[in-house]
Order: C-alpha cells, then sequence, then structure tokens
C-alpha cells in the first residue's frame, strides 16, 4: 500500500536537494550520507546490497531515513515502495553523495588545472 | 513660599510622592534589565563550558582514533553521543538552528563512528575506512570547535550588555 506522506516527503527532499538547497555531509561510512534540517530532523540517504527474490541476483539499492530530534526513526523510503518512481532514489543518492563530496568544485577545479596544462 | 508650601502642602507631598514613584519605578527596571542580563551571561558562559568540555571531548577521539586506540576513542564517542543529546535538550531555547542542525549532523555522525569502531578494530579497518572514520572524527571536532567559538562570543557579548 502506497504512504501518500512518506512520497510527498521523499519527492520534497529530491526536489530541494536538486536545487542545493540540503546540505549533505559525508559519514565515517562510504555508502551513508546525512544532513540536518531545521534544527529538528535529520536524513539519511544510504547505499546497500539488495538480493532480488527468485533470481538470487545482487543490486545496489538505495533508501531515505527521517529522524526526529531525539534520533527516533520516523520513516524509511526505499526505491521498491509504491509511489516512487524508478531511479529517483537513486537520483537522490547520486546528488546527494556528489554534493556531500563537492564532486562538482573538485571537477572544476581539475578542469581549470588541466586547462594550464 | 512658606505659605504657599503651608496651604499646599498636600499637594506638594503628592506631587513629591509622585516623582519618587516615577523614579523608583525606573530604577526597578534598570535593575531588573541588569538582573536578567547578568543571568542570561551566566547561563551563557556555562553553555560555552560545557561546549569547550565537548569539544576537548571530541579533539580526544581524533586523537585515539589517530593512535589506532578504538577503546578508548568508542567511550569517548559514546560519552560525546550523551553529552550531544544533553545539550540539545537543555539549550533547545538558547541556541539557534544553524548551531541545533550542527549538533544534529555531529549525533548522527557520532552513531556512524560508534558503528564503525563497534564493528571491528581500527587497525583491521582497510585504508579507505580509516581515513573515512579520522576524516569523520575531524568533522565533529571542528564542529564543536565551531560551536565553541560560537557560545563564546555570544557569552561575551551578553557579558558586554550586562556591564554596560
Amino acid at each position: 500500500m502506497q504512504d501518500d506522506k512518506a512520497v510527498q516527503f521523499f519527492e520534497e527532499v529530491l526536489s530541494k536537494t536538486r536545487a542545493g538547497k540540503i546540505r549533505w555531509e559525508p559519514t565515517a561510512i562510504e555508502s551513508d550520507y546525512i544532513a540536518a534540517v531545521a534544527g529538528q530532523f535529520t536524513l539519511s540517504v544510504a547505499e546497500y546490497e539488495r538480493q532480488i527474490r527468485y533470481i538470487g541476483q545482487h543490486i545496489m539499492a538505495h533508501s531515505l531515513a527521517l529522524k526526529d530530534q531525539e534520533g527516533r526513526t520516523l520513516t524509511t523510503v526505499t526505491d521498491t515502495d509504491d509511489g516512487i518512481p524508478e531511479g529517483d532514489m537513486s537520483e537522490l543518492y547520486e546528488t546527494a553523495r556528489r554534493q556531500a563530496l563537492h564532486v562538482d568544485e573538485k571537477i572544476d577545479n581539475l578542469l581549470g588545472e588541466l586547462s594550464k596544462l | 513660599m512658606i505659605d504657599f508650601l503651608a496651604g499646599n502642602w498636600g499637594n506638594v507631598a503628592s506631587l513629591a510622592g509622585l516623582v519618587f514613584s516615577i523614579l523608583a519605578f525606573i530604577f526597578s527596571k534598570r535593575a531588573s534589565i541588569a538582573a536578567r542580563e547578568a543571568r542570561d551571561a551566566t547561563l551563557l558562559r556555562s553553555l560555552s563550558e560545557e561546549m569547550n568540555a565537548a569539544n576537548r571531548n571530541a579533539g580526544e577521539i581524533v586523537t585515539y582514533v589517530g593512535m589506532g586506540r578504538g577503546d578508548m576513542a568508542l567511550l569517548r564517542t559514546s560519552e560525546l553521543m550523551n553529552q550531544t543529546s544533553y545539550f540539545m535538550a537543555r539549550w533547545d531555547n538558547r541556541i539557534s538552528e544553524g548551531s541545533k542542525n550542527n549538533l544534529l549532523s555531529v549525533r548522527e555522525q557520532l552513531h556512524f563512528i560508534h558503528d564503525v569502531l563497534t564493528k571491528s578494530p581500527v587497525a583491521d579497518l582497510s585504508p579507505k575506512a580509516k581515513t573515512q572514520l579520522a576524516q569523520a572524527c575531524q568533522r565533529v571536532n571542528a564542529t564543536f570547535s565551531e560551536e565553541y567559538g560560537r557560545s563564546v562570543k555570544a557569552s561575551e557579548s551578553e557579558r558586554g550588555n550586562a556591564g554596560r
């Protein structure tokens, strides 16, 4: 069954992340990134390996979790949840990762250096 | 003059009473503002002292991880997680949204650091995982340094206001 609130939450996080409004940070675990919002909530995106049923093949899956000020997990959205368009969760993860690691700035920096060679 | 006072002593006394009441009101208002500012300055000094202690703890985590002392780093990480939760509850109405975000993300960072340290000894981590861990610890330390600086600044400006 589709959780409309969770879908709305995911879409808003994706939209704000695309707009660069959320300050994602790397963590001690390479596949996890976090962001604190409004002084009350923590968001985290994670990449993990998931086994496809019946086939047994492993694929990379992604999740978005919301925690409150006390550190309780309020909701977790994954790419297999109803109402999450295919590819959107991996886009969120990849965008958050790039922002947390400042990938674009570093590539621009490198391009600047390369142009001087 | 004496005749005037003798004839209007009641009015003069009322007027003098009114003047004294106004002065008393002004002085009590000033005293109450000064007392409130002194209390705020004391509270902010206490916040900055606590932030300083947390900053020292965060620095120790960086050192212990660097030395490969996962057990000690884990101990300090647990302490700092509790301290951060305490800050959030204790100073909720005193700190800005930016500081709250910093403390929230620090607590989350500490959870991840705790997870890594619990799963395996620092020496057994891959070089990449070790770097990631060290960087996360450094980020926590930097955030606490920033928050300590902010609280000292707030405390100094509050003390300046109270001293005026």
